[in-house]
């Protein structure tokens, strides 16, 4: 059981990863035009649809990011089942994916889908036939199973349980961040989670959510984990430029100066090298993106365009204070509070790795 | 000892050629040849050919993900490890790879 969650996880985050360029693409060309527009007056571009000059022009560019925040679950679905039965998965994980926005089922339906998808590629490849037929097998028979299997699990029998699930979650993320205690406690353990692992799977959960349910056009939560990404890579910069260059080897010093960029640009990946040097800082980074997100959810942050991450996200934020308040509540909590409990200089480099050889876990294939 | 392998983190942007320099640095300090590709964002960086897998002991993988390529690898012992532990302990991770892939000898 383990080992098949496991493979799950290794899987989804495939899927991932694979999506990550779509949705950062299609975040961008949505937001850019809005932005220009906005700083004509124009909030709205979709009363340039059937116009023609300049807006019109954003108009078109605008629709076309949204073409690419819509192709999320269809990628995510695809490359699921890519990681678990390669290439001839992939044409059921798209089409399941693409099944799952249309029937309203989420981003769990997606998920479900691709890995119906990819484990029914798996068994398929394991039918043995005479070799001449082997032709027939793979080009007929594959797609017809494996599409078939998607469209009578995933289109059929898990389409009700599946809706009725992502609209209850649904309904209740909206019913969550429109009330403040219960968005500022959401806002908490988002902001908490991206600090866990930096970039690892908790840290893609909490990021994942964020943006299916910008998919779903409900930005809050995104905005949340955008928050938390941007503001603990800034609080190591903050620090580094903060206290006394004694207190950081020469390698560690420079780090903290990449991390302005890291945080500029909402990459949480730039935090790494503190956390590798001393583990313990995993409580103030979570502490940190938790304090972050929730003061802005506290003081109201939100968005009506898909949100920018990093710094940018200012301009895209409807309350701008909230979010450069919530930045700079996490950044200045880890800023202040790490060297304390932290030694970031080369004292005690001994080269030694304090992992015990027996908490390794092969895996053995 | 002669390692290839592959490490690949859901970013593809950080952890990846941590966990890839980690080993290869390890791996000098074992007086090994350990050579890991990194398949981040950008696709395969540092490349492992054929030549090199064919004269691989072991095959390391420093992920739970999809890797590509994989029948580059045929024949070989393939061993998963987490990402994070062979950025944490690159040295003991190798070795404790080469004690397992003698006792399946």
């Amino acid at each position: 059981m383990k080992r098949i969650l496991k493979e799950w996880e290794g899987a989804i985050m495939s899927g991932i990863s694979y999506m990550i360029p779509t949705v950062i693409g299609g975040a961008l060309i949505v937001g850019i035009p809005q932005l220009i527009g906005m700083c004509f007056g124009y909030g709205d571009l979709s009363k340039f649809a059937k116009s023609t000059g300049f807006f019109h022009m954003l108009y078109q560019i605008n629709s076309v990011g949204w073409i690419g925040i819509g192709l999320v679950n269809l990628v995510i679905g695809g490359y699921i089942a890519y990681a678990l039965g390669d290439k001839a998965a992939l044409g059921a994980g798209f089409i399941g994916g693409q099944l799952a926005t249309n029937n309203n089922l989420g981003f769990l339906g997606a998920i479900a889908a691709g890995l119906i998808a990819g484990y029914v590629t798996r068994w398929c490849k394991k039918i043995k036939v005479p070799e001449k037929w082997n032709s027939a097998i793979e080009l007929i028979v594959m797609p017809l199973l494996t599409v078939g299997a998607v469209a009578v699990f995933v289109g059929v029998i898990l389409t009700p349980p599946l809706a009725w699930i992502n609209s209850g979650l649904t309904a209740w993320v909206k019913y969550m961040i429109n009330q403040k205690t219960n968005a500022i406690l959401l806002a908490a353990i988002m902001g908490g989670m991206i600090g866990v692992d930096l970039g690892g799977p908790v840290n893609k959960a909490a990021w994942g959510v964020g943006n299916f349910f910008m998919i779903e056009g409900i930005y809050k939560p995104c905005l949340y984990t955008n928050i938390a990404i941007c503001a603990i890579p800034m609080g190591y910069a903050i620090m580094s430029f903060m206290w006394p260059k004694k207190r950081f080897s020469a390698e560690l010093l420079e780090m903290g100066h990449n991390n302005l960029i890291m945080g500029t640009f909402g990459i949480t990946e730039g935090a790494i090298p503190f956390m590798m040097k001393a583990p313990q800082l995993i409580i103030v980074n979570v502490i940190g993106g938790a304090l972050g997100s929730a003061t802005a959810a506290f003081l109201g942050v939100g968005s009506h365009v898909p949100p920018l991450g990093g710094l940018p996200g200012i301009l895209t934020a409807d309350n701008v204070f909230a979010y450069i308040a919530g930045i700079l509540v996490c950044a200045l909590f880890i800023a202040v509070v790490a060297p304390l409990i932290a030694d970031f200089t080369d004292k005690d480099a001994t080269g030694e790795e304090n992992v015990n050889e027996d908490d390794i876990q092969l895996n053995i294939q | 000892m002669n390692v290839v392998g592959v490490s690949a983190c859901p970013a593809g942007l950080a952890h990846t050629p941590m966990a890839a320099k980690a080993l290869e640095k390890a791996g000098k300090e074992l007086d090994w040849n350990v050579k890991i590709e990194q398949q981040g964002m950008m696709g395969p960086v540092n490349a492992i050919t054929q030549t090199e897998a064919d004269k691989a002991d072991f095959v390391l993988i420093a992920s739970d993900q999809k890797i590509t390529s994989m029948e580059r690898f045929e024949g070989k012992p393939v061993i998963r490890v987490d990402i994070n532990t062979c950025i944490q302990a690159p040295k003991a991770v190798l070795k404790k790879c080469a004690t397992a892939i003698k006792k399946e000898d």
